[in-house]
């Protein structure tokens, strides 16, 4: 009862409600589902108009990798600060280990990216995540990360 | 002095840390007795989690938490006393 009412909350929140993240650095649009305490999917649409296309390349504009990987992350973290934080706290999750990624094609802005992140092992503080970025139903990257949870007082 | 069959256990467990952090030393470099975080080894709390992940798949076995964790992964003789307590326990 109280899970499926926090997954209920998660999907009806703003982005800045679940990540300590502010702009410019938020690199998530939406939670669209949680399923358990486990997994998480959000998405986020690569505007035309996005800061960064305009040096990432110029004439041939393409997302940089590491901020999939920054829109992965941040997806994870909110899954994390769900499994392991009470609510109302102000924990920040640090990205503290990225492996295994896998940039398996370039994401176009107009796409509109699928992150999927699922909760792997949990010890003390820290918290191994499997992350996945899908357009139009294609992985486009992949790969572990690791978050060390960090009390903020 | 290890009994042989300890021995084996001991080059398995420190096998075991060298892959799951990917410690840049050959396995029978690692003392039994070495700290594994800190000043010893240098391990960090995210070694600590590849750890516990590779004890899960190499012995089966689970460390319930960071109390257990925290006696249990001190040092290679002190994984190696775990896993013999949790097999013969």
């Amino acid at each position: 009862m109280l899970k499926s009412k926090k997954m209920d909350n998660i999907v009806n929140k703003t982005i800045t409600d679940l990540l300590p993240h502010r702009e410019p650095f938020i690199f998530l649009d939406k939670v669209v589902s949680m399923e358990g305490l486990n997994r998480i999917t959000a998405t986020r649409t690569i505007k035309k108009n996005d800061y960064y296309l305009k040096g990432h390349f110029p004439g041939y504009p393409i997302l940089p990798g590491v901020l999939l990987v920054e829109s992965m992350a941040q997806t994870a973290g909110i899954l994390c600060s769900q499994n392991l934080s009470k609510d109302n706290n102000q924990d920040i999750y640090f990205l503290t280990k990225i492996t295994d990624v896998k940039f398996k094609h370039p994401v176009l802005p107009g796409s509109t990216l699928l992150l999927k992140a699922e909760i792997l092992n949990v010890f003390n503080n820290t918290v191994k995540t499997r992350v996945e970025a899908e357009v139009n139903g294609m992985i486009v990257a992949e790969g572990e990360l690791v978050f060390v949870k960090k009390e903020v007082k | 002095m290890c009994l042989p069959d300890d021995s084996e256990l001991y080059l398995r467990v420190k096998t075991m840390i060298v892959n799951a952090v990917k410690l840049k030393k050959p396995p029978q470099d690692i003392g039994d007795k070495e700290t594994l975080f800190g000043a010893g080894l240098g391990l960090d709390s995210v070694d600590a989690l590849e750890l516990v992940i590779a004890i899960e798949k190499e012995f089966g076995l689970r460390i319930p938490d960071a109390a257990v964790g925290a006696q249990a992964l001190a040092s290679v003789e002190s994984i190696v006393n775990y896993v013999k307590e949790q097999k013969n326990g």
